[in-house]
């Protein structure tokens, strides 16, 4: 025999025991994957629609001063943090939006610090006392600057009106001019009445709990190109679907807020030439709304659903102690008016070019890292391809919330976002993508995953623990009329960690495509 | 020096030469034995375009390989010269691809017939008996033994003939990457091999299910086929120890397949096994 190279070498040298020996030894080590006896913790937690677990948002994860507030309203009215965290973000975007701007590479690429923010509670949660709560500075700014411009706003009233009325006065004087000299000195007079009539004052205004798409351009125009939507109702959504415009609103006014761009309306009786609109949303719908939002197909793909960052907390009803009655407490309380005060102290009457905050190195390599991990993901066949409508978005939207947090924490003088801040965003990001996917379940998501939510449910009905491809389909002949269009949202089932598939091979017969069901799932019924 | 000449130094250089003189018509693919390549193959292949910059490209369906040429000139080309010449070079390579995909057809088609028309072989054929192995859905053809090579769906695409003495050969213009034959029926694990005698002693020895790549050169591809079609299952690749062959093929091209698909090599140790 030449140089023994092979186990056929082996085998005739020592026999094959020995090739036994090596090859079943090799072969304990071997793990297989996705292996039939792999402990249910192998597998990852499957993301399904309507099914994902959302984590809590705990309170901390918003600074000082918001961070207790909403903590403590969480505690004394029992309603999970999320909601107190989510409308605590929106008031702040609502204070500080249009007059500042985070640019996380420091060039010419800006986010606006507007920031939509939907929670999904049922009725009876609570979520108009968390609002009251959150909200009450606001109002209370309102007021008392209100109050405060009420002498002068009557002053200059009062001008404008006498200025009106001398002007319809010379108007009807005109008429009867004996010559060209005389109207021309008539002339003169109302357009320096004109000149130097005043302008109208309005008092400032925040907010607002119910607007149309319409009143909305005005009210950009009327108050410093700046509004927030605050309310726990979703009457909103029947604007924008159109319950006032025979089912098709203008969305484009929703839409130009959140990204910023110039607003040109011209039509008759009304103009409204807005260079950087800024709207913020805080919202707090019945998860049942969710569902009637989802049947405006112009919704998903306007993008204005997209826009929202979405909580869906698990409701407190049920499981809250109607004898524990914790207030907030009064310094707690105070702060918090006292910081958002703070921040409105140089909000001047007409507002100026947003003052832009860039990035530290750490904070901008912490936001890169982030959105590239959700780049990666994103694409075909990736975990969150569902919902990349909604992600694309994610990571501008953890700028805003960086940029927000670091003027909360540091004031209306901070000059970069920092690296604290940044992370405090991102882990909310982190946080607010299971809540999404468990919204979009709500908010009904594409074909395939409609056809895979029926899979799932067969699967649960029946309790699989595998299933061939065949019986699948046979099982659900009435949905899949063609075998591509079951693998489709077999596919999907897999990518979402719900499955996993093989090939068994069976003695005498063709070979079955199978799919071994992620244990999880069964205990998700 | 002529276009043709110059054209054929680049095929030479790149270790394809033509055994025999070849005619160069004007872009149209020729076939042609290339050194080295066995009688009656035609392995190698040429394309050549005079106009309007002198082009070509050249290569091997044996060993895969693919060269580009152009003639070297002192003339910049313009832009429609150039577009003409992109426009040439791929349309040589569709006529090589439906030339190639013609050659594996036409092999896969003689496989079947030949593989329809033998006789199952029988354990006392002289290279089974020498290597003290059983003819596992072996046939035979004269004193050759076939070994059919698959894919991971089951279409036989070519045949490798084993004679008495071991040697071994191909049918000509078949496609082997990714193609095996299978011995037994996998469980919870599968083995690959090179070479069917190895794969029919490890079957032997464990009783499990082993794939023959027939090289070590097809390891990889033929992994990464069985990986796709049972991804639970556990593999082990058992790798040659040709410890006397610089780089020592065997075991190079065994880890490069377990990295692939995620399995552990097993090596033949002869330490302290007296050699015969």
């Amino acid at each position: 025999m030449s140089k023994p190279t092979d186990f056929n070498d082996l085998a005739q040298l020592a026999g094959p025991d020995a090739v036994k020996a090596t090859v079943d030894k090799v072969l304990a080590a071997v793990v297989a994957p996705g292996s039939v006896q792999a402990p249910t913790a192998e597998w990852p937690d499957p993301i399904l629609p309507g099914m994902v677990k959302a984590p809590e948002i705990p309170a901390e994860i918003l600074p000082g001063w918001l961070g207790a507030m909403a903590g403590a309203v969480a505690d004394s009215t029992q309603t999970p943090p999320a909601l107190a965290v989510m409308v605590g973000l929106s008031v702040l975007a609502a204070v500080l939006q249009r007059r500042y701007e985070v640019a996380p590479f420091g060039d010419d690429y800006t986010e606006p610090l507007a920031l939509w923010t939907l929670t999904a509670l049922p009725s009876g949660a609570r979520k108009s006392a968390v609002f009251s709560a959150m909200t009450a500075p606001l109002l209370r700014w309102e007021k008392l600057e209100y109050d405060r411009g009420r002498a002068e706003r009557g002053r200059v009233a009062s001008a404008c009106k006498v200025a009106e009325k001398r002007i319809e006065r010379l108007l009807s004087n005109a008429g009867k001019a004996k010559d060209d000299h005389e109207r021309e000195r008539i002339r003169a007079e109302i357009q320096h009445e004109r000149d130097h009539m005043p302008a109208e004052l309005r008092a400032p205004r925040l907010f607002t709990e119910d607007v149309t798409a319409e009143r909305l351009q005005a009210m950009f125009a009327e108050y410093g190109e700046r509004m927030a939507l605050l309310s726990d109702e979703a009457g909103i959504f029947q604007i924008m679907a159109g319950i006032y415009n025979g089912g098709s609103a203008n969305l484009d006014a929703f839409l130009k807020g959140h990204a910023g761009t110039p607003m040109r309306v011209d039509r008759a009786g009304r103009e409204a030439h807005v260079d950087k609109p800024a709207l913020t949303f805080g919202l707090a719908v019945q998860p049942g709304m969710l569902s009637e939002v989802a049947a405006s197909r112009r919704f998903r793909d306007s993008g204005l659903l997209a826009r929202f960052l979405y909580a869906m907390p698990t409701s407190n009803v049920g499981r809250r102690d109607v004898r524990r009655r914790m207030a907030i407490p009064d310094r707690v309380r105070d702060d918090y008016e006292v910081a958002l005060f703070q921040l409105l102290e140089d909000v001047p009457a007409v507002i100026g070019k947003p003052r832009v905050l860039a990035m530290t190195e750490p904070a901008l390599d912490l936001w890169a890292d982030f959105a590239q991990e959700i780049e990666d993901h994103q694409g075909e066949g990736g975990r969150y391809e569902a919902i990349s409508d909604w992600t694309s978005k994610l990571p501008g939207a953890v700028a805003r919330v960086a940029a927000l947090l670091e003027l909360a924490e540091v004031g209306r003088h901070a000059e970069e976002v920092s690296e604290i801040a940044t992370e405090r965003a991102v882990a909310l990001g982190r946080l607010l993508i299971a809540h999404a996917q468990s919204a979009f379940g709500l908010l009904g998501t594409d074909g395939v995953d409609t056809d895979a939510a029926a899979i799932v449910k067969w699967i649960q009905a029946h309790g699989l623990e595998e299933f061939s491809r065949r019986d699948c389909q046979k099982s659900l002949s009435g949905r899949f009329r063609t075998q591509e269009r079951m693998n489709k949202a077999l596919d999907r089932l897999q990518q979402q960690d719900a499955l996993r598939h093989y090939t068994k091979r069976n003695k005498g017969a063709p070979a079955s495509e199978m799919c071994l069901v992620n244990p999880k799932l069964l205990s998700l019924i | 020096m002529s276009v043709e000449r110059q054209f054929l130094d680049a095929i030479n250089a790149a270790g394809l030469a033509p055994v025999k003189t070849i005619d160069l018509p004007e872009g149209r693919i020729v076939r042609y034995r290339a050194e080295g390549d066995k009688a009656g193959s035609r392995n190698g292949w040429a394309v050549l375009h005079r106009h309007p910059i002198p082009a070509g490209a050249f290569g091997s369906w044996k060993t895969g390989e693919q060269h580009t040429w152009r003639a070297t000139t002192n003339e910049t080309s313009t832009p429609a010269e150039r577009a003409e010449q992109q426009r040439n070079l791929q349309a040589a390579q569709q006529a090589r691809a439906a030339e190639e995909a013609r050659v594996r057809a036409d092999a896969a088609a003689r496989a079947l017939k030949l593989w329809s028309g033998a006789k199952p072989a029988t354990d006392d054929h002289p290279y089974l008996r020498s290597k003290n192995v059983r003819a596992y859905g072996l046939r035979a053809l004269r004193d050759q033994l076939m070994v059919p090579a698959r894919d991971a769906d089951g279409r036989l695409h070519t045949l490798q003939f084993i004679g008495p003495d071991g040697s071994k050969r191909f049918l000509t213009g078949g496609r082997i990457a990714g193609c095996y034959y299978a011995i037994g029926r996998p469980d919870d694990a599968l083995l690959l091999a090179e070479g069917y005698a190895t794969a029919a002693t490890l079957h032997q020895a464990t009783g499990r299910a082993v794939a023959v790549c027939f090289n070590c050169g097809n390891l990889v591809a033929v992994a990464r086929a069985l990986r796709a079609k049972f991804p639970r299952m556990r593999f082990v690749v058992c790798a040659d120890n040709d410890a006397a062959t610089p780089g020592n093929p065997g075991i190079t091209a065994a880890h490069q397949a377990a990295k692939a698909i995620g399995a552990r090599v097993a090596v033949p140790s002869f330490e302290g096994v007296a050699h015969v």
